[in-house]
């Protein structure tokens, strides 16, 4: 009975494969998950499916799951088994448990520490355990892994550095005016990126935007898509004064933006403060406007180090996290450790024994007018009581040892009795 | 016996700076609330310490420049705990505790014995001349805070230099309007105190103005807050330009208050009360 990962990834395959393999839909998901139970020593299984990566966890044991799973998938997804073979990994035990951690917390993710993984992670086990596919490994592997992402994110920072442009931009404005609740914005022309720093904007609280483009039809799609109001390429320096944040994105050779247009804008708006977003190439903000008072200008490398610098620290809390994820995957071993039947006997014959020295010990106090020999014979004579009790169990224990549903009984033992699964107790 | 409560005061500052700085360092929460326990602490010693001494002298105890500190900090340890508790601005703490604790030194190089107030002073014009004056130098001191941390901020946003240590610092926009505020609050109240101070004046020394170098120095310290007021409001001056004129201002209030003191000879430099 091992825990296994099987998968492919951003890491180790390119888009066109990883979207042949997912499992995009709950249907997909639902026939992925009963082709495996199919498979021959397979017990439990979840299947985690995103854009950057398709990956499998399970408990099982048989030796050849490696082969059996890239077999049913590559026949179900209609992809050459070779190739798939390629994009594959797996990972057993140690291993796999760690993997699942990583993923679990953002770790293993293309941008370091994003934390919708979890949330991916939490849907696909749900899914799994409500097609009753998850049992008791399973479930054990999931909560510890939760509960690792949560650390992560409580003790480290990993998550507290923004790393996308638009996010970047958006925290920049923060900083500078604390809410952009009641801030008016200006889109001036257009461009993915500008767009999404726009969209970003609005869900931060931005209430109006005004989008200028050089064709005017343009201009209002994309003012009706932000629910903005459009306006002419050639008024727009005239309503610099009436917003905080500019952003510009336009091909225009030269500098749109120049520091005696903003000169203007600012004596205009009392000095309140403005932020210009340059993402144009070339730029479009003269760099001279950033040397005005209560202005600030930031172009797209300004930004991408930003991101740079806050990937960085990332990294660094990346390794905090592989700290805790040690920690927890060592907890976790002694737990799997645990569940095997040497400790499991090693520490049920060590409670029986405390028992006894602790009652024997209170028993020869009041016994003292005994001689040596019979405290010895008394002594002889509970430990045959402990060795008959635990005589069946020994044997019974033994004997299911070798079958699947092995660690039900073990657990229960544990549970009975509460023995805890520590050091001394452990196979060696 | 009462200056027991001024080392225990002192300390507590020191205490609180240090927690402070630590929570600069780590952005731990943990810490910055200790540095809040320290100065409440702080706070409760240096009142109790002024208790005391106003019983000594049976006076309101502002009669030198030791208790005069002594009261400043205690004020600005009130202010902390406004902005702590009202805005939840734990920074103000990584500011305003070193600001207390360097007040607190000074205090401790004049310290000095009660003295009992002169007869020809005594008046109830004293607490009101004094505490107003107080109240108005303890949010010109906030004031000053906000000022330089805008700078630094300021600084960083435009030369595009980011790292940890400025990562709880509040916004440009936050810290313009609560030092904004800071001179709005504190002007009322130093006029209140030169108003006071003239009528008690008039009253003791059969003059308003008496061309005495606190009084010419707080005029002018007076006029320059009057000027930032009329800048922000009337010209629109915001940010950097408020931030720079503040903290000038500032340093002429300190030097009205502490440098005339001991550079010219006057009637106002307390031991004279």
């Amino acid at each position: 009975m091992k825990i296994c990962v099987l998968g492919l990834s951003h890491k180790t395959a390119p888009v066109e494969i990883r979207e042949k393999v997912a499992f995009s839909s709950l249907q997909k998901l639902d026939e992925g998950i009963s082709l495996l139970k199919r498979i021959n020593g397979i017990k439990e299984c979840v299947i985690l499916s995103t854009c950057n990566r398709v990956e499998v966890y399970l408990v099982c044991n048989d030796a050849e799951w490696q082969e059996n799973i890239a077999t049913v998938f590559s026949e179900y997804h209609g992809i050459d088994k070779k190739e798939l073979l390629s994009h594959l990994y797996f990972k057993e035990d140690e291993d796999a448990i760690r993997h699942v951690f990583k993923v679990a917390s953002g770790l293993d993710s293309m941008v370091l520490g994003e934390p919708q993984i979890t949330g991916q992670l939490k849907e696909a086990y749900g899914f799994a355990s409500g097609k009753n596919a998850t049992g008791f490994f399973i479930n054990k592997l999931m909560h510890t892994a939760f509960y690792v992402a949560k650390r992560v994110r409580t003790e480290t920072k990993i998550g507290s550095y923004a790393v996308s442009i638009s996010y970047v931009a958006v925290e920049l404005a923060k900083k500078i005016f604390e809410t952009l609740e009641d801030k008016k914005a200006m889109l001036i022309g257009a461009g993915e990126m500008a767009e999404l720093a726009a969209k970003h904007l609005i869900t931060n609280g931005v209430k109006e935007i005004i989008v200028a483009n050089r064709t005017f039809e343009r201009a209002c799609t994309l003012a009706n898509e932000f629910n903005g109001k459009p306006c002419n390429f050639e008024e727009f320096p005239d309503k610099l004064k009436d917003v905080d944040i500019v952003i510009s994105s336009t091909g225009a050779p030269t500098f749109i933006i120049t520091p005696e247009k903003v000169k203007e804008a600012i004596k205009s708006r009392r000095n309140k403060p403005m932020f210009f977003i340059d993402i144009a190439v070339p730029r479009d903000i003269d760099p001279k406007v950033n040397d005005l008072d209560n202005v600030f200008v930031y172009d797209i490398d300004d930004l991408q180090n930003v991101v740079d610098s806050n990937l960085k620290e990332r990294q660094k809390e990346a390794e905090k996290a592989e700290l805790i994820i040690n920690e927890e995957l060592k907890v976790f071993k002694e737990w799997m450790g645990s569940l095997t039947v040497k400790p499991i006997l090693l520490s049920l014959r060590k409670y029986f024994e405390n028992i006894k020295e602790n009652e024997f010990k209170e028993a020869k106090k009041k016994l003292s007018h005994l001689k040596e020999e019979d405290i010895k014979i008394i002594d002889a004579l509970l430990n045959a009581v402990i060795n008959k009790t635990l005589h069946k169990p020994t044997v019974f224990l033994k004997n299911i040892s070798s079958r699947d549903n092995a660690y039900l009984y073990l657990d229960a033992i544990k549970e009975l009795f509460e023995l805890k699964g520590e050091h001394g107790e452990k196979e060696d | 016996m009462e200056s027991i409560f001024f080392y225990i005061g002192f300390g507590f500052f020191c205490i609180a700076t240090f927690f402070f700085i630590i929570h600069l360092i780590t952005l731990k929460n943990i810490w910055s609330g200790f540095g809040n326990y320290a100065i409440l602490i702080a706070i409760v010693s240096y009142t109790l310490y002024l208790i005391f001494r106003g019983f000594i002298i049976r006076h309101f105890p502002v009669t030198s420049v030791h208790e005069g500190l002594v009261l400043l900090c205690l004020l600005l340890g009130i202010l902390f705990l406004v902005f702590f508790h009202k805005y939840k601005l734990k920074v103000v703490g990584v500011f305003l505790a070193p600001l207390a604790t360097f007040f607190s030194l000074i205090a401790f190089f004049v310290k000095q014995p009660p003295m009992p107030v002169l007869n020809t002073l005594q008046s109830f014009w004293l607490p009101i001349h004094v505490g107003s004056i107080f109240i108005g130098n303890a949010l010109f001191s906030l004031s000053f805070v906000f000022s330089v941390v805008y700078i630094i901020e300021n600084f960083r946003l435009k030369k595009k230099k980011f790292d940890n240590f400025g990562k709880q610092f509040p916004s440009l926009t936050t810290l313009d309007n609560i030092n904004y505020m800071c001179i709005v609050y504190g002007f009322p109240f130093m006029t209140l105190g030169m108003i006071t101070g003239a009528i008690w004046a008039q009253y003791a020394v059969g003059s308003y103005w008496n061309n005495d170098p606190k009084e010419i120095w707080s005029l002018i310290t007076w006029m320059l807050y009057a000027a930032i007021l009329h800048c922000r409001l009337i010209s629109g001056w915001r940010g950097k330009k408020i931030a720079v004129f503040s903290i000038v201002a500032f340093l002429v209030l300190v030097f009205s208050f502490v440098g005339v003191t001991y550079l010219f000879k006057g009637y106002h430099i307390f031991r004279g009360i």
